[in-house]
């Protein structure tokens, strides 16, 4: 059987090997010294790019991410603690998550690089949203300002459902322009690891095409509930 | 000295992947040079060292202050007792960790490594019960003694037949002659899988033209189960009394708080490579067995040679089902000169020799981890060496980690002196999702009935830690980070199924299961 | 090349796909020497590099694992005047003037003349179709006899054998493979197996889609029905498990099937089978050789009109030419592959018109099975995206009294959600819920979403897609051929093949009739239907009168190229006869779907299977006794 036509995508990142894309290496600081941590894998060091991303950060990134997804903080961060409580929320005590797979140093990366001072920005929004109970909306409510911390809140979560990136300006267009142009649909995915990670499918109960954890005849049952694969 | 166990940390109901956990752990005081000893049942009783010890003085309490943590002393001042410590039942890993910088993830690193090097150490101890430190390189181990773990022809017999533990499994008729003179030898009966990787990924020739050759043996636990059910039989697993069985092997228990006996290490399966070894000098360097080694059968009729051989172990791999971690845990060992690792070639630091890399040979005239030319089959007049000149040129594509280089280092101290110092630790993959991994029926949700562990969804395996895991001798071949396509124990034996049907009751409520439990073992059912 | 000195063998075999390894196999498992010659790379020793390459693809196509590349660095589709052994590629199958214009050059590997494009495509690893789903269906006796059955359309004609004389090789094949199927299931429409036969594996287990839709059509009238003109119009319509080649227990060292739901274009655990598993046992034997990147571009003919040699042109590094001399000569290169091969071989003028052509029949008569997709939500949530891709389907409609008139259809359920259509879901839904677009028509009030919403919205619109597709029966028609180009060359030099292609009338009134079974099929399940016909411009779009309204169709291809070397009985009207031996050159066989003189509803794969086996058979027992 053949697939019917894809949108034609911008560029691909052929041959690029799993390991060279940054994220595979997890590097933390701590506080005053910077402590090169080396993950179950390790394949050489990796810089994260120009500006040290600290454990706050990575915090507030997960904040951020599981108020934009919908998806439970502890799921997209498995090992995610929340100190004191989730709506009251303790930076220094807090565990930003600690998991083989990590993910999230991926896309911190990634989005670090792509938009640095806008994603500094939506740092910024999770550290000074309200601590209470509907602070995910409060968040989702003070990104729509504008359109750069729109669209890039929007990249941010479609990195987290399908493992690739739409470019902030190409999602501006195609939400804006009556023509956008034929690039604007482009994606570029980021990784294989960030492709088997995605959660659009977990969404609906089943798992990203290609990538199963289940065995033989789950498919002839019905799916365990929702929250048992998004957590919230 | 006892700890209790802490309860995991929740946060308005979701629970996080790794939680404070620690098992019941004894203080061992030290203890002067034992002499031999009765050989005691593994696990009889459980070892329950942890790497981490109390800061002194000991206290009763756990410390609340993690900085008060310090990693269990691994040198001469308690070689004894740590090679003499035993099987643990259950591993005694924490997230906690006397250096602020690690992660909670790479604590656990620790303890399951630090556990796995106790596996190592207690299954390779001699059988007669000496310690470790008096063995001499062919020592009868252990795994071994058919007392404590059988082969796994010696379980999935010709038509499907039962036995008992006990039983003494006549060697293959071509055999029978050296067998009935040395019935010390260990025999091993070719089938495809002792020469050719799983799923038929390839055959391992060595720098001398050998073949490698791979084994598969289980424990008593194991055992004892698949004869209940009788899985040793294709006929009974196709039965109609095994179709709603949800195979669900024993696992390892730690004894109850406070004690020391009632324990039980539950299900182990071993797989193992051996070299041959055709020179004296390469005897010294490796655990040898001597052997009996049946080539693969073609012809019904004619019996296959039968060759007297000496065997260095080469790999070592562990899988052990524990209570806290239902998808078992996975431990990898290999001998220190098969390979070297990447970063070694690209910087030139090599050793002269290795048991599968020519350093003198280039990567056009000898491109890396490529499969011998087909045939794989052994030629039978050949014996056991490979048709054509080529050699195996391969390299470790993903290089040990600094933490395990570091355990490494410790334990290769105590060992100094033995054949055993040969030996590192790869790494010990395990399931980081903790809520996840210790499932039990209790915790059954009546919506999904028979509740079973391989119903864990989105992921059965638990979030393996490390993500991938590849012996250079064992998966050689599908080496790499690609999901699911490179080696991981957890992800490619999470599809490992039995020959079980479901049940001509088309009742739409009972729900049909034929995971067999992480193990490939029930396939070779006959 | 004749200084050269020919590589010698028993058999020369072109290309290492089902039908090339299946035949190499059983002649090295009887000793005899095999080389085979593959225009593709090798295969690796794991399949990283292919699921690393399908993992970071934006357009998961069935191509999109395998080398070539399909973009080139600067994002535009690989030029096919470049490539040693080009392939087409679904991505260009587009409006002309566009990306992937299905008459530029510079895009399509084929050089498509029109008046519609042929839209299925191959391989070029491993012979053509790892990519391919696992479908393994024997046909049904009445497909071996369209002729007879139904004299009325001209263009059908009868197989020189039937349903009987494949009975005991589709078994074989199935052993092979290793086909799941539940055997009482299997029997309908005359399809009957040996007594005490057992297929190898039990049936994959059926998804909650099949249930579904089993349940919608259980209970019919006869008036909802009648347009269907079977024999009598069925109350019922039942859901078959669907015989594939993908594991339900271990068997021949590979794993059971875990639900990747992957299968094309990859198997990320290879549950299912693909050519490289028997060209490994071929290997293995000691008596066969693959040569990869090999390509054959002459069959030269000698004396007696025997085939002499086959000449080739080596692209591993510098390129090279090389020839072989056997006994036997095979030709295994897919249906349009192996035209094309045998015309360009023109021996100096003797074989003007290609080997093996005195019939002109030779290219000709190329089939596909047209393929009409539907999609819609679902009242109640049927989990998609679970399972294979397609685990049953619906054959009982594949013959009766309508076939005088019109093509018959089989019916497949995807399991997959609405990742087949729409332009590729879970991407495009996503997309639209987070950007405020609607490309998928299920946002209709343009909504951007995040959080909470985001979660409930999404996962209620995957959680109801539901897609189902109709694979078509296509007439033998002459003008539908596979030629060689005169102006266009591939990077060997070698002449690409040209493609003439339409939908007779009797195929476009089987999409019909498709179209009116899915109306029914949406009508009992209650499904919402968003079934979007692509736009006027696009080149497989056709506008047909139904119940005196215009509707607009528009077909994909299902992969499957046959009709192109069809097997006869007269030597006059078809290339090889029933063995697949040319009726030209004694020493010369065609084998694949290329031999398919009708190419009825089922999957090919099978038969292909099966007459490989047999033709292996006969090359045994007859040519190098």
């Amino acid at each position: 059987m053949s697939h019917l036509p894809y949108p034609r995508p911008k560029s691909i990142a052929q041959g690029k090997k799993e390991d060279e894309m940054v994220g595979a290496f997890t590097r933390r600081t701590v506080l005053a010294g910077a402590a090169a941590a080396t993950a179950a894998m390790s394949v050489g060091a990796v810089d994260s790019p120009a500006s040290a991303q600290t454990r706050q950060d990575m915090i507030l990134f997960v904040l951020l991410s599981g108020a934009l997804t919908g998806i439970a903080e502890a799921k997209l961060a498995p090992g995610f603690r929340a100190v004191p409580s989730l709506t009251d929320i303790d930076l220094e005590k807090s565990e930003p998550g600690s998991d083989p797979v990590d993910i999230k140093q991926e896309y911190f990366n990634w989005v670090n690089k792509k938009r640095q001072a806008t994603l500094r920005r939506l740092l910024q929004i999770t550290k000074d949203s309200p601590k209470s109970s509907d602070r995910s909306q409060a968040i989702i409510d003070k990104v729509q300002a504008t359109p750069d911390t729109k669209y890039l809140a929007r990249s941010i979560v479609l990195m987290w459902y399908l493992g690739a990136w739409y470019d902030p300006d190409n999602l501006r267009a195609l939400a804006e322009l009556p023509n956008p142009p034929a690039k604007a649909s482009s994606f570029e995915v980021i990784s294989p690891k960030a492709y088997t990670q995605g959660w659009a499918l977990r969404v609906a109960q089943a798992h990203p095409m290609g990538f199963s954890e289940m065995q033989f005849g789950y498919w002839a049952r019905p799916p365990s509930p929702r929250t048992d694969f998004i957590g919230n | 000295m006892h700890y209790n166990r802490s309860a995991a940390v929740a946060v308005l109901g979701l629970v996080g992947a790794l939680s404070s956990f620690h098992s019941s752990q004894a203080q061992v005081p030290a203890q002067p040079t034992p002499t031999a000893q009765p050989p005691k049942p593994l696990g009889q009783p459980c070892n329950l060292l942890s790497d981490l010890v109390p800061a002194n003085p000991p206290s009763p309490k756990p410390p609340t202050d993690p900085s008060k943590l310090t990693l269990t002393r691994v040198d001469a001042t308690t070689k004894n007792t740590i090679l003499n410590s035993g099987l643990p039942c259950q591993e005694n890993v924490s997230t906690q960790g006397p250096d602020k910088a690690k992660t909670p993830l790479e604590n656990l690193q620790r303890g399951f490594d630090f556990y796995s090097w106790l596996t190592f150490i207690a299954l390779n101890s001699p059988a007669d019960g000496r310690p470790i430190d008096q063995a001499t390189p062919n020592t009868k181990t252990k795994w071994e003694d058919k007392a404590n773990f059988k082969q796994l022809l010696d379980v999935m017999l010709p038509g499907g037949a039962a036995s008992e533990w006990t039983d003494k499994i006549p060697p293959p008729p071509g055999c029978k002659s050296q067998f009935d003179g040395n019935p010390d030898l260990m025999v091993i009966d070719m089938i495809e899988e002792t020469f050719n990787q799983p799923f038929k990924t390839g055959a391992l020739i060595d720098q001398q033209g050998n073949y490698a050759l791979f084994d598969i043996l289980m424990n008593r636990q194991m055992f004892d189960y698949i004869k209940k059910h009788k899985l040793y039989s294709k006929r009974e697993q196709l039965s109609a009394a095994n179709s709603n069985l949800k195979i669900d092997f024993p696992a390892g228990t730690n004894p109850p708080d406070g004690q020391v006996e009632g324990g039980d290490p539950g299900g182990i399966i071993i797989k193992v490579s051996w070299k041959i070894l055709d020179s004296d000098q390469e005897k010294r360097k490796f655990h040898t067995v001597d052997a009996l080694v049946s080539l693969p059968r073609h012809d019904p009729a004619t019996e296959p040679p039968c060759l007297r051989k000496t065997l260095g172990l080469i790999g070592f791999h562990v899988m052990h089902k524990t209570k806290s971690r239902l998808p078992w845990i996975w431990t990898s060992f290999e001998h220190v000169d098969n390979v070297p690792e990447e970063q070694e070639v690209k910087s030139r630091k090599l050793k002269p020799s290795y048991s599968f890399y020519n350093p003198r040979c280039n990567t056009t005239t000898c491109p890396v981890n490529q499969t011998p030319p087909r045939p794989w089959d052994p030629t039978p007049s050949l014996g056991l060496k490979f048709h054509s000149p080529f050699k195996s040129q391969i390299v470790r594509t993903t290089s040990l980690t600094d933490d395990t280089k570091k355990m490494n280092k410790q334990f290769l101290g105590i060992l100094k002196g033995t054949v055993w110092e040969n030996y590192m630790l790869l790494s010990t993959q395990w399931p980081s999702d903790f809520n996840c991994a210790r499932k039990v029926a209790s915790d059954a949700k009546p919506e999904l009935d028979p509740n079973t562990d391989a119903e864990k969804e989105p992921d059965m395996n638990c979030a393996p830690a490390p993500t991938f895991l590849a012996n250079s001798t064992l998966e050689t071949y599908s080496q790499g980070s690609v999901p699911l396509a490179s080696s991981s124990c957890m992800a490619c034996h999470g599809n490992a199924t039995s020959y079980q049907l479901p049940s001509a009751d088309t009742n739409p409520n009972v729900k049909f299961f034929n995971q067999s439990d992480f193990t490939f073992m029930l396939e070779k059912a006959r | 090349m004749a200084a050269e000195t020919c590589i010698e063998c028993d058999v020369a075999i072109v290309g290492a796909g089902f039908a090339g390894a299946l035949i190499a196999n059983e002649l090295g498992k009887a000793r005899k020497k095999v080389v085979i010659l593959e225009a593709g790379d090798p295969v690796p020793p794991n399949i990283n590099d292919f699921m690393r390459r399908f993992y970071m693809a934006s357009a998961k196509v069935p191509e999109s694992p395998y080398t070539p590349e399909i973009f080139d660095a600067a994002g535009n589709l690989s030029d096919p005047s470049k490539m040693n052994a080009g392939r087409p590629t679904v991505l260009s199958l587009l409006r002309k003037g566009g990306f992937g214009d299905w008459t530029d050059p510079k895009q399509s590997y084929l050089i498509q003349k029109g008046p519609r494009p042929f839209a299925s495509t191959y391989d070029r690893i491993a012979g053509g179709t790892a990519h391919w789903l696992g479908t393994c269906l024997r046909f049904v006796p009445a497909d071996f006899k369209m002729k007879t059955n139904y004299p009325s359309v001209p263009q059908f004609v009868d197989w020189p054998i039937g349903y009987d004389d494949l009975n005991d090789w589709y078994g074989k094949a199935e052993e092979e493979l290793g086909v799941s199927a539940d055997l009482e299931e299997q029997k309908y429409l005359g399809i009957q197996f040996p007594a005490n036969y057992k297929y190898p594996m039990p049936k994959i287990p059926s998804s909650l889609v099949d249930l579904a839709v089993a349940d919608a059509l259980k209970s019919l009238s006869e008036d909802e029905t009648k347009f269907l003109e079977m024999e009598r119009p069925p109350t019922e319509i039942r859901v078959r498990n669907l015989p594939a080649a993908r594991n339900s227990q271990p068997y021949k060292n590979r794993r059971a099937c875990a639900g990747n739901t992957n299968c094309i274009p990859i198997c990320p655990i290879q549950a299912k089978y693909d050519p490289t598993m028997t060209l490994n046992d071929a290997t293995n034997t000691g008596f066969v050789q693959i040569m990869d990147r090999t390509v054959a571009s002459d069959i030269v003919v000698g004396e007696n009109g025997r085939i002499s040699q086959i000449n080739f042109i080596r692209h591993a590094g510098p390129r090279t030419s090389g020839c072989v001399k056997a006994k036997i000569y095979v030709i295994a290169a897919n249906g349009i592959e192996t035209p094309r091969l045998l015309l360009m071989s023109k021996n100096g003028g003797r074989t003007a018109n290609g080997v093996a052509n005195s019939s002109d029949m030779v290219g000709r008569n190329l089939m596909d099975h047209p393929y009409y997709v539907a999609w819609g939500l679902t009242p109640k949530p049927v989990y998609p995206y679970r399972g294979p891709l397609i685990t049953s389907g619906i054959g009982d409609l594949c013959d009766g009294p309508f076939r005088a008139k019109r093509g018959a259809f089989r019916i497949d359920i995807g399991n997959e959600g609405w990742n087949f259509v729409v332009g590729g879901d879970p991407n495009v839904t996503t997309l639209d819920l987070v950007n405020g677009l609607n490309k998928s028509k299920v946002n209709v009030g343009n909504e951007a979403l995040f959080g909470k919403k985001l979660v409930e919205t999404l996962s209620d619109k995957f959680t109801h897609q539901f897609r189902v597709g109709f694979l078509v029966e296509q007439t033998p028609d002459l003008d539908n051929r596979v030629t060689l180009s005169e102006s266009f060359r591939d990077g060997l030099g070698l002449p690409r093949p040209e493609i003439s292609y339409d939908l007779s009338d009797y195929t476009r009134q089987g999409i019909v009739a498709a179209h009116r079974m899915k109306t029914l099929l949406f009508k009992k399940m209650g499904v919402n239907d968003f079934t979007e016909t692509v736009p006027k411009d696009e080149p497989t779009r056709f506008d047909v009168l139904i119940d005196d309204k215009i509707v607009s169709l528009s077909y994909v291809g299902a992969g499957h190229i046959m009709g192109t070397c069809r097997m006869g009985s007269n030597k006059d009207s078809s290339v090889v006869n029933s063995d697949q031996r040319s009726w030209d050159h004694d020493n010369l066989y065609v084998v694949g779907s290329s031999t398919f003189p009708t190419g009825a509803t089922a999957n090919p794969t099978l038969t292909i299977a099966a007459l490989s086996l047999r033709t292996a058979n006969k090359i045994l027992r007859e040519d190098l006794r």
